[in-house]
């Protein structure tokens, strides 16, 4: 039942791109393809809560006449719990789409939109069921190029045709490990279907090495992150928010999927390697997050944040697993799927409200960005909420998962025996601890600057805060309050996915870790009840307080000052400054600071640009000597015939030589 | 008589080879090659005397007229044509083309020595002497500017093949070779008709000059 609710979306989406083709009204197709995904989503939703719900992993075999290939449908519970998600995530993107599109003049714009969304939506949900590596590396395909038509869609755009490449470029690459990985994993099946998928010991390592580039690619592990701050800021929001929300978590996914095939236990190097990348990813990610002073490529950065969380948190369970301390294993898997969660509504609702601030005010630059808490009250208490619980804080669902990760991070320190588990446990606290601070200040500096205060230029905000604006953005608020609080509804489900895709788990690992997370996570969630209730009982109080006494407005920051002016509020820069002062040595900033006078200068500024680090120290010194290497080779390109004719003759008498010399 | 004829065809293989190496004057360039293109003609004649039919003679008659009458007064013309009748300034010069010339015979040499074994009975020289010509025609078109004498190191080139495929005498090679003298008139053909217009609108034939058109 569920896979046929899934093959019901599919259709929907097929015949509605063939409807796509003989409209010839804007309007009509711009509703037509939001209801297809909406529908299609609906249908994805029922097919996941299918599964999820009844326990039962649902097939569909048929045989293709593709080498190594077969039509080999699977949904288990760890595939539902991605598919809700993006079921979730992509229904109501494509619901604010509708909103985000409604004043597009042109037609095809609209129909190549749509035709790629629905690609990229059917894409993911086949990259979700597929259960043959052919099936899987071709939905994988095509849910990569319909995301880069739809990066591309301003391709008019000189900054957006860049990102484009850059993330084709990345993504293909990434593909190309895959391709090895597969190779390598089914090299001696005649068809690559992934319960065939089996690998033992010898192979274990360079399996698990391509995985990690292969889907880290995709995922945002650093240092294969460059493309999504590309990416993200080009591409329409509600597509920022679909690749950034669901599309980023296809590599998690795989990492998961590649991990379940192991055979015969996995080396301690693994998790190491996992809890390293992870916690570089998050440190460095949320640095540059607070460095950058573009909206979505803050939300970019945060992303990969929160990409290095999750993958702390599979390093964690990948070390429990080797070192088979099975409750640290089970609490580390889960809490980077509560976060997979958790990160995919978040940073959905937060792509799409700094959606709606950049049609009303044009522009991505936070610098020239204030006050517009006043003109869109809805959309900036939204982001407020999204913002809050990106940054970890109870009792929003942002927390779940890292609160999980610390539990796990816990008891693999009580216990733990080797000098090495209580290293991993401090690398991973500390990193957990670094990250959480700075995504609180990172979003204090975003949500302050771009909706606090005062606007800090004159730009013309056009309102628009109703019907699919604002709706989903309401749904996803909601849905981030109700996870945050009833996390322990949920748990059962990726506890269950979980549960039933690792290997070799025994059952009362298990129900310890049941009630571990019983223990901790329903109290968590009555304590943030008593917490709302509390917050909500407080402003009734102020504002029955505030009834009596006459409110009187002033501008932000006028506290008694004559002249007040936007000038004097805290910048981006300016707040982010004394973090940047304290990394200096990592990120480099290129600082412009001047002062003129002693103790009360006359004028000061500061401003300062900042570059990717991993750019900085790999990427760019890497192209450089290719480049240089190439330039140093384009000589034997002379543009002379004759030398031309030299390289065939000699190549040609060298080789007659070596083969009449006997030189093999 | 037989013997003694070969050994003449040798020799004025060699020394037309070492004529096109020094010299920069471009009529006495087409002179060799055209005595070159006689002696290779006749030399399936020779090689094969005692198997003589008609189709040998028939061949030999085309390849020679084609080889050393048509092809050089097209060259000829040319030449007249773009008024160019020096190399001048070719990117190796006479001296040095010379001992590359030496270096390149003696290649020859050690190939074909390490091939004896399986060439026909009391053939060696010829062999030499072909690939001699061969790799003297390649060398030519490398080193010289012009493109009427890079035409000329392309016949040099044909002419090696030509002889190189006679001296082995399999089978029937001979309808190879027609059809690659087919390829060689039309090429010189064109070569010919390209030279007259390069030079109608360049001014000059200088193939290196061609370089600035991948700009």
């Amino acid at each position: 039942m569920g896979i046929l609710l899934l093959f019901c979306s599919w259709a929907l989406l097929g015949s509605g791109s063939l409807f796509l083709w003989f409209l010839r009204n804007k309007n009509v197709t711009h509703l037509i393809g939001t209801v297809t995904v909406l529908l299609s989503s609906l249908f994805t939703l029922g097919g996941a809560l299918w599964v999820l719900i009844g326990g039962k992993p649902e097939e569909f075999y048929l045989p293709w006449n593709v080498p190594f290939g077969a039509i080999y449908l699977h949904i288990d519970l760890l595939s539902a719990m991605f598919l809700l998600v993006l079921s979730v995530v992509g229904g109501l993107c494509a619901l604010y789409s509708y909103g985000y599109f409604s004043s597009e003049q042109n037609h095809r714009a609209l129909e190549r939109y749509w035709l790629f969304y629905f690609g990229l939506f059917g894409g993911i949900s086949l990259v979700f069921t597929a259960y043959n590596g052919m099936l899987f590396l071709l939905a994988w395909e095509g849910m990569s190029i319909a995301s880069f038509f739809l990066v591309f869609h301003e391709y008019n755009k000189e900054e957006v045709r860049k990102a484009g490449w850059v993330y084709l470029i990345a993504t293909h690459g990434g593909t190309a490990f895959l391709l090895l990985l597969f190779g390598i994993l089914g090299s001696d099946l005649e068809v690559c279907d992934f319960n065939a998928f089996q690998y033992p010991a010898t192979v274990a390592t360079p399996i698990f090495i391509l995985a990690c580039i292969g889907f880290g690619t995709k995922a945002g592990f650093m240092p294969l992150h460059v493309w999504l701050p590309e990416a993200h800021p080009a591409a329409p929001s509600p597509v920022s928010a679909l690749m950034s929300g669901v599309m980023i978590k296809t590599g998690i996914y795989g990492l998961i999927r590649v991990i379940s095939w192991s055979e015969g236990g996995i080396p301690l190097s693994w998790g190491i390697l996992c809890i390293g990348l992870g916690s570089v990813t998050g440190v460095l990610g949320i640095l540059h997050a607070l460095g950058k002073k573009d909206l979505k490529e803050i939300l970019a950065y945060s992303s990969i944040e929160n990409i290095g969380i999750i993958g702390m948190g599979l390093g964690i369970g990948l070390y429990g697993m080797s070192r088979s301390l099975g409750i640290v294993a089970l609490l580390g898997f889960t809490s980077a799927l509560f976060h997979v969660i958790n990160h995919g509504l978040l940073k959905s609702s937060l792509f799409l409200s700094a959606g709606t601030v950049l049609h009303a005010t044009h522009t991505r630059n936070i610098e020239e960005l204030g006050g517009l808490w006043k003109k869109l009250p809805k959309t900036g208490a939204l982001f407020g909420l999204s913002s809050f619980g990106i940054s970890g804080l109870p009792p929003l669902n942002g927390f779940v998962g890292e609160f999980t990760l610390f539990l796990a991070v816990l008891s693999l320190s009580l216990q733990g025996r080797t000098i090495l588990d209580i290293l991993m446990s401090f690398v991973v606290l500390i990193a957990l601890g670094f990250i959480g601070a700075g995504s609180v200040a990172c979003f204090t500096r975003l949500f302050g600057v771009v909706f606090l205060g005062e606007p800090r230029k004159e730009i013309k905000v056009r309102v628009v805060e109703g019907g699919t604006w604002i709706i989903p953005l309401y749904i996803l608020g909601g849905l981030n309050l109700v996870l945050g609080m009833g996390s322990i509804g949920i748990a059962p489900l990726v506890f269950g996915a979980v549960v039933s895709t690792l290997p070799g788990i025994d059952y009362h690992t298990a129900l310890d870790t049941v009630r571990i997370l019983r223990q901790t996570l329903f109290p968590l969630g009555v304590l943030g009840l008593i917490f709302l209730s509390l917050a909500f009982l407080l402003s009734r109080i102020w504002n029955w307080i505030l009834k009596r006494r006459s409110i009187g407005t002033s501008p932000t920051w006028d506290c008694g000052y004559i002249l007040p002016s936007s000038r004097m509020q805290y910048t981006a820069s300016s707040f982010s400054q004394p973090i940047l002062r304290l990394f200096r040595r990592l990120l480099h900033p290129t600082e412009f600071f001047s002062w003129e006078g002693n103790i009360f200068p006359r004028t000061a500024s500061y401003a300062y640009t900042m570059y990717d680090v991993i750019v900085r120290i790999v990427y760019e010194p890497l192209f450089r000597t290719i480049t240089k290497i190439a330039t140093r080779i384009h000589g034997l390109q002379e543009g002379r015939n004759q030398v031309y004719i030299l390289y065939i003759a000699l190549t040609l008498i060298i080789l007659l030589v070596m083969f009449l010399g006997g030189i093999p | 008589m037989e013997h003694t004829l070969l050994n003449l065809v040798i020799v004025i293989i060699l020394l037309s080879n070492i004529r096109l190496l020094n010299t920069s004057r471009i009529p006495v360039m087409i002179v060799s090659v055209a005595i070159q293109g006689w002696v290779i003609g006749i030399l399936p004649l020779l090689l094969h005397w005692e198997r003589f039919q008609f189709t040998l003679l028939l061949i030999t008659l085309i390849t020679v007229t084609i080889k050393g009458v048509f092809l050089p007064r097209l060259l000829n013309r040319s030449m007249q044509q773009a008024g160019v009748i020096r190399e001048v300034e070719p990117f190796v010069g006479p001296t040095l083309s010379l001992l590359i010339g030496l270096f390149l015979l003696s290649l020859s040499f050690w190939i074909t020595s390490s091939l004896r074994s399986s060439l026909p009975e009391g053939l060696f020289f010829i062999p030499v002497l072909a690939l001699f010509t061969v790799f003297n025609g390649l060398f030519l078109i490398v080193s010289r500017k012009k493109a009427i004498t890079q035409v000329i190191g392309y016949l040099t080139m044909e002419n090696g093949v030509y002889a190189f495929g006679a001296s082995l005498a399999i089978d029937h090679p001979f309808l190879v070779e027609l059809g690659v003298l087919l390829d060689v008139w039309v090429g010189v053909f064109i070569m010919g008709i390209a030279i007259y217009h390069i030079n109608r609108e360049f001014d000059h034939i200088d193939t290196d000059k061609l370089s600035t058109l991948k700009h």
